[in-house]
């Protein structure tokens, strides 16, 4: 009896001795340090690994609070600013999303020092201990900081910059850009997203620069077959942000988007050197009604002449010449086909041609 | 401020739009004797937007003789010719302003008969110019089914939304406006960071122009575009009050802006100049044209209180206050071939004025060079920019860095190639508390042209980081980092297809030799068999791997976009649909999710009214996501029956 008893002193010694040590070695974060950038917010992700006690029933690890302190001062007390994103976790391990903001660093770097650290503290169960974890952050220019968003900011790039806009059912081209702020260099990876659909995967490099500007894909579209308000996100996967992902609307108009299609020009061949009389000659059709043929002078494209027409060929007047075609230099021309609402319905490419001296008559 | 809009419209509708001649037909004194009678006649004004055109010959022309030209265009073959002459009618709107119609052809014995008439248009009796246009569309939508009940999708939702752009113009002064009415009611609330339930503007602009000769205005109210120096401010979409005053070689601006985006006028119409969130500021410039120089002062002052906007997130939060100055030349040294860009700017800036610390200032200078020769283009820029360096309109910009960049670029018949190299350091102080970095990104993008149908081409990123001086404590970092890319694309009238393949290696050379590399496929196909169907598919693989623990992680993603009249102009049917599954060689990720966002659709326009387009549609909206390493699945399929109507006029 005696001998079990002494036996349970040695256990409960053994037990608390380390419950001590492990205190004592308490927690680990991953990664262990950081580099913050100078003048900028940085966040990064942190992983925590929560030890257990030997032999103590925990059934919970609880953090309500993280500290930034500068090294060295921590007993007393000398403390740059505090994280209040409660953390609570039944396993052993946590992650966080870390923002290290710029008074931070600011506040550091102004009293003489380069690095601090963020302390996060548990309580472990109810057993009234705890255990804390320890990030070490060095400052560091933006371009070696770690790899983490600043600011993410989304606009249509054909519709001057907007973030709304309003476009026709079936419009093409619409596009989303996206000018993401960053430090440091990494893997960005993400995907664009209209309605909880994914329009595009985006995984790339991005080296030392600070700025890289994204664009949705022209295949496929935005979607505009479909009337009404969609949302536009771009969500960011790695690095991991802080902050909440922005998002734009497009409202697509019931208005169907005109289908222009292809008009091929027939001739003259591209580059011919042609006498005044020979004729422009494009394809018909099928709704046209009319036609208007454009002749723009080669060198500062501007329309010199035109014509309106309801047949699938033109020659110039004679009597137009010398006001509208100074001999001897280039020309393009090119075709437009309205249906019976003067609506655009066919268009043509330019193709080039250079007038011979008019025949005297 | 409503009342005045209210008026402004009413006087638009009530501007009368018909053909109403200030003059009766005349002798056309002015033209030759050829022509009788004309209308309009020669240096008559007419109130119309396609006014008739009636002439009157002395004597017919020769055969295949006539041409009519009216303003540098053909409309011989337009005209309808009768015994005496010819008629036209218009077939588009003429522009307000003069106009010219020439009339040449041949008598009997072959001599020249020409005439010209010479007469100018309004479009309405008070006003040169005057027009409004607007277009709307409104939807009912019910639901029929949802499997999530998150609180946000409506069982029963109306909206309507719509643009109304309108003008009137006398002589050099204009007056336009752009407005987006929109009118939203469902039995959920609605998203935040937009418009409120009711009727609504979502944005509009106000806006009233001089164009003098010598002096020209501009006056700009509501979500206005605000654009000065890079330095400055470049691209702010904020509402506002924007002023632009121009008189011979000089110019002026002003502009007062809230600092994080208004949606609606519900709330406010932000003309209100708000203390803790408005950015002013204006400039002054005048052109030199004699050495084809452009010099402009800019200053802006600011305080920002968001700390989320639409569109733009950033982590800071709190009160940020600064302002900023810039002087900036520009110069076409020779023209098109050499132009000369100088910005220098000095700023004070506070992150947060509610803490310990004040304002901090710093300058920031560029130079740029750049030009085109023949089919060479260049730009070669030099750019110091402070430490502390922020303007309040562009915050989170550039900072401490110093730098040379180069971009030039070749455009040959068959190919093409651009070039960017630069080289720039951080720490421009020297702070000795923190290490300097050394960034060289090179980049080289080749395409050949040759063949239209097959474009390919292939680029190479080449980029090099280090660190020195590194302080007590910090260990080096250098980075050496290669991307590979080349694509290749077949296109033909009613089908194309395109491959692109990216492999990038990141080399760690530091202690830890963390290297990672990574591969990217995307293939593209797309199928327009018919116009009333189209089809696009898009496989893309992503493999990126760990090279220090091996682990590789592969997403394969595919879109799929189909646009479909199974019967033309009636019945309409589009889907699209997106799978992907994430997958990591340790097991740590294993996810698939599929999406289909889909629509039928039957068109009324026959059944209704010319002006009016209505449609009646199911729509539906699937996800699924199975996460195998959490061992969760979740379905949701919600449908919806919908109701639409367009409408649009224009006067």
């Amino acid at each position: 009896m005696k001998g079990q008893k002494k036996l349970a002193q040695i256990f409960i010694s053994f037990m608390t001795l380390l419950w001590i040590a492990t205190s004592a070695f308490g927690a680990t974060a991953t990664p262990s340090t950081v580099n913050a950038a100078y003048g900028q917010s940085t966040s990064v992700v942190i992983h925590y690994m929560l030890p257990s006690p030997v032999g103590v029933p925990t059934s919970s690890f609880t953090s309500t609070e993280g500290e930034f302190l500068i090294p060295g001062t921590v007993a007393a007390g000398l403390s740059l600013g505090h994280v209040y994103t409660p953390l609570t976790t039944t396993t052993s391990q946590v992650s966080e999303i870390l923002a290290i903001p710029q008074a931070v660093v600011e506040r550091a770097f102004r009293a003489g020092y380069n690095s601090f650290i963020f302390q996060r503290s548990f309580a472990i169960g109810t057993t009234g201990g705890t255990t804390s974890a320890i990030v070490n952050i060095r400052i560091v220019p933006g371009s070696v900081a770690a790899f983490s968003l600043r600011r993410i900011e989304l606009y249509f790039n054909n519709h001057q910059k907007k973030n709304e806009v309003m476009v026709t059912r079936n419009f093409k081209g619409l596009k989303a850009s996206a000018d993401i702020y960053y430090n440091g260099s990494g893997f960005l990876n993400g995907y664009w997203e209209v309605d909880g659909l994914i329009i595009e995967r985006v995984h790339r490099f991005v080296p030392t620069g600070d700025k890289i500007t994204l664009a949705t894909p022209s295949i496929p579209d935005l979607p505009t077959f479909d009337p009404g308000y969609h949302i536009v996100k771009f969500i960011v996967t790695n690095p991991e942000t802080s902050f909440e992902v922005p998002e734009m609307v497009y409202w697509v108009k019931g208005t169907e988007e005109p289908v222009i299609h292809d008009l091929a020009l027939i001739k003259p061949v591209d580059g011919m050197d042609i006498p005044y009389d020979a004729p422009f000659e494009w394809e018909s059709m099928q709704k046209a009604s009319l036609y208007l043929i454009s002749f723009v002078k080669a060198d500062d494209k501007t329309v010199c002449f035109s014509a309106l027409t309801r047949d699938t060929s033109y020659r110039i007047p004679r009597s137009v010449l010398d006001d509208y075609f100074p001999l001897g230099k280039k020309y393009l021309w090119s075709v437009k086909g309205y249906d019976t609402e003067n609506n655009i319905i066919a268009g043509s490419g330019f193709k080039s041609f250079y007038l011979k001296e008019a025949a005297k008559p | 401020m409503k009342i005045r809009w209210l008026v402004l419209c009413a006087v638009l509708f009530l501007i009368p739009p018909g053909n109403v001649f200030a003059q009766q037909e005349m002798p056309p004194e002015a033209a030759a004797a050829w022509v009788v009678s004309a209308s309009p006649g020669p240096n008559a004004e007419v109130i119309a937007k396609k006014p008739p055109i009636r002439v009157v010959l002395a004597a017919a022309p020769a055969p295949q003789t006539l041409v009519v030209v009216l303003d540098g265009t053909d409309i011989t073959q337009m005209v309808k010719q009768t015994e005496t002459g010819f008629t036209y009618q218009p077939v588009f709107v003429l522009p307000p302003g003069s106009h010219e119609l020439s009339i040449s052809g041949a008598d009997a014995a072959g001599n020249p008969l020409q005439a010209s008439i010479p007469f100018k248009i309004r479009h309405t009796a008070s006003f040169e110019e005057a027009t409004i246009n607007a277009d709307f569309t409104g939807l009912y939508t019910s639901t029929l089914r949802k499997d999530a009940h998150d609180g946000t999708t409506p069982y029963n939702a109306v909206t309507v939304e719509g643009t109304v752009q309108g003008k009137v113009r006398e002589g050099a002064n204009e007056l336009s406006f752009e407005g987006s009415p929109v009118y939203v009611e469902q039995d959920k609330p609605l998203q935040t960071g937009s418009v409120v339930k009711g009727l609504d503007l979502r944005s509009f602009v106000l806006r009233g122009e001089h164009r003098g000769e010598t002096l020209q205005g501009k006056a700009e109210f509501g979500d206005v575009n605000v654009n000065e120096t890079p330095f400055t401010v470049q691209g702010l979409l904020r509402r506002g009050l924007k002023l632009n005053l121009g008189y011979g070689n000089g110019a002026l601006s002003f502009f007062s802006v809230r600092a994080p985006s208004i949606y609606g006028v519900r709330d406010t119409w932000g003309l209100r100049y708000e203390d803790d969130s408005q950015i002013t500021g204006g400039s002054v410039g005048f052109s030199l044209p004699g050495i084809r120089t452009d010099i402009r002062a800019t200053f802006l002052t600011g305080e920002d209180d968001s700390n989320l906007t639409y569109g733009i997130s950033g982590i800071e939060t709190g009160l940020r206050t600064g302002d900023v100055a810039s002087f900036r030349v520009t110069s076409q040294i020779i023209p098109t071939i050499l132009v000369s860009d100088f910005e220098a700017a000095y700023s004070r800036y506070d992150f947060d004025d509610a803490d310990e610390f004040d304002e901090v200032s710093d300058t920031a200078w560029r130079v740029d060079f750049s030009g085109t020769v023949k089919q060479y283009t260049y730009d070669l820029k030099y750019e110091y920019v402070g430490r502390d360096f922020e303007s309040i309109a562009i915050q989170g910009g550039t900072k401490d860095r110093e730098g040379i960049y180069f971009m030039g670029n070749a455009m040959f018949p068959n190919h093409s190639l651009s070039v960017l190299a630069s080289a720039f350091r951080d720490n421009v102080d020297n702070l000795s508390l923190m290490p300097k970095t050394i960034n060289i990104p090179l980049s080289l993008d080749y395409n050949y042209t040759r063949f239209a149908e097959i474009p390919m081409g292939v680029a190479v990123q080449h980029s090099i980081l280090k660190t020195t001086d590194e302080p007590s404590g910090f260990a080096s970092i250098e980075t050496i980092s290669d991307t590979v890319t080349g694509k290749i694309a077949y296109i033909q009238p009613k089908w194309n297809t395109g491959f692109t393949a990216a492999y990038s290696y990141i080399d760690d050379r530091t202690e830890f030799d963390l290297d990672t590399s990574s591969t990217n496929y995307t293939l593209t196909f797309s199928l327009t068999p018919v116009e009333e169907w189209s089809i696009s598919i898009v496989p893309n693989l992503v493999q990126q791997k760990n090279e220090d623990t091996g682990v590789r992680t592969d997403t394969y993603t595919t879109t799929v976009d189909l646009r479909s009249q199974p019967v033309k102009d009636l019945i309409y049917w589009d889907l699209g649909g997106s799978y992907s599954v994430s997958d990591a060689t340790d097991d740590s990720v294993d996810m698939e999710t599929t999406t289909v966002n889909t629509r039928l659709a039957c068109s009324l326009k026959r059944f209704s009214p010319p002006q009016l387009n209505p449609t009646i549609a199911l729509r539906g909206s699937y996800q699924k996501t199975k996460d195998k390493v959490a061992d969760t699945e979740a379905d949701d399929l919600t449908v919806f029956l919908v109701f639409e109507l367009q409408t649009k006029f224009g006067l």
